[in-house]
């Protein structure tokens, strides 16, 4: 009999014993008068961060080797005739594959050249111009969306992995 | 999405004293159903109602950015599924959680069951339904857990009855030789 039988036929679910109506039209009153649906503002603020934890990293590299080269115009010499060479993009993508190496000090100092008025003004593409093109604005809000990642959630130490 | 899906999310996207009557009807329709999900899970009273208010909270917050281009419910089902999740990982650390009622009861007559407790086994099913697709996962989920038929499942999901039966079908048999597989492998992890 035990051959023929699937094992989940040996298995029998209980009924779950679950809360009367009322219980969930109270939960919904509770939650929809006081949770605020938030608006686009504050959505948009949460990407600012990002772009700038982003901005404050391409800033801190950029400024480096525009002081070496500030620093040595005529004949760079060492590792500095190296890094001119580079281009931003290339740069940049060191700084995305390195982020971890820099420290969270190094990053807002870098990031003080960015005033908030700017960050304000400034288009996603402007900042996030070295992010692969192919990564748009509403793939990454669409991601966050849909995994349900609040971006709340995170210490800023967790975000700067970002 | 269902016609009443579609109602539901569109009045709730545009606020107001309507939006809250639909948010009403949809957790009154959809509350017992995420209950009975997280309960299986979470496998206590009050822990079930906290993360179901978490659940119910991320809806209202977001349901007007679904997009519709699944069932409402299977949306409902992920987030549901994930939070009990997060509040597992979460109580994991804290204590262990006591358990108000018996998920599952085990007949006699299996010698692939005998000797195992019904803790072992859910946990075991857990893992299974875990390794599912989504869309297997939850019509196992209303099937089996919820005993709802393919109709009612029909309803809820917009998928036609042919094929929650082939889900069905195919979760059970994956599920099934997964549990054999298991057990048949000591010691039980």
């Amino acid at each position: 009999m035990d051959n023929k039988k699937n094992i989940l036929d040996f298995i029998k679910p209980v009924k779950t014993n679950v809360p009367k109506e009322e219980f969930f039209a109270r939960l919904a009153l509770n939650i929809a008068k006081t949770e605020q649906i938030p608006s686009n503002t504050e959505k948009n603020t949460k990407v600012r961060f990002l772009t700038f934890v982003y901005g404050a990293a391409a800033v801190l590299v950029i400024g480096f080797v525009l002081f070496q080269q500030f620093m040595s115009p005529s004949e760079p010499g060492g590792y500095e005739k190296y890094l001119v060479k580079l281009s931003p993009n290339e740069i940049l993508e060191y700084v995305e594959s390195n982020i971890d190496d820099y420290s969270e000090d190094e990053l807002i100092d870098a990031s003080l050249p960015i005033t908030g008025e700017e960050m304000e003004s400034a288009s996603f593409t402007e900042v996030f111009g070295y992010i692969p093109e192919d990564v748009k604005k509403e793939t990454i809000e669409q991601y966050l969306d849909e995994d349900f990642i609040n971006l709340n959630d995170f210490d800023e130490n967790e975000l700067l992995i970002f | 999405m269902t016609e009443r899906d579609h109602k539901w999310r569109d009045t709730i996207q545009k606020g107001g004293g309507k939006a809250e009557k639909a948010f009403q009807d949809l957790t009154k329709f959809y509350g017992p159903k995420l209950y009975a999900q997280v309960y299986k899970m979470v496998k206590n009273d009050t822990y079930t109602k906290d993360v179901l208010q978490e659940i119910f909270i991320k809806i209202w917050l977001n349901i007007g950015k679904f997009e519709g281009k699944s069932s409402l419910y299977s949306w409902l089902y992920r987030i549901a599924h994930n939070e009990a999740l997060s509040f597992l990982n979460k109580e994991k650390r804290k204590s262990s959680i006591s358990l108000d009622q018996n998920i599952i009861e085990l007949i006699p007559g299996s010698k692939d069951l005998q000797g195992k407790g019904t803790d072992e086994i859910l946990s075991l099913l857990h893992q299974a339904i875990a390794n599912l697709p989504e869309k297997q996962a939850l019509v196992f989920e209303l099937k089996y857990f919820q005993n709802l038929s393919y109709k009612e499942i029909q309803e809820i999901t917009n998928t036609s009855q042919g094929s929650l039966k082939a889900s069905f079908h195919i979760a059970k048999e994956k599920i099934s030789n997964f549990l054999i597989l298991k057990l048949n492998q000591s010691p039980l992890v």
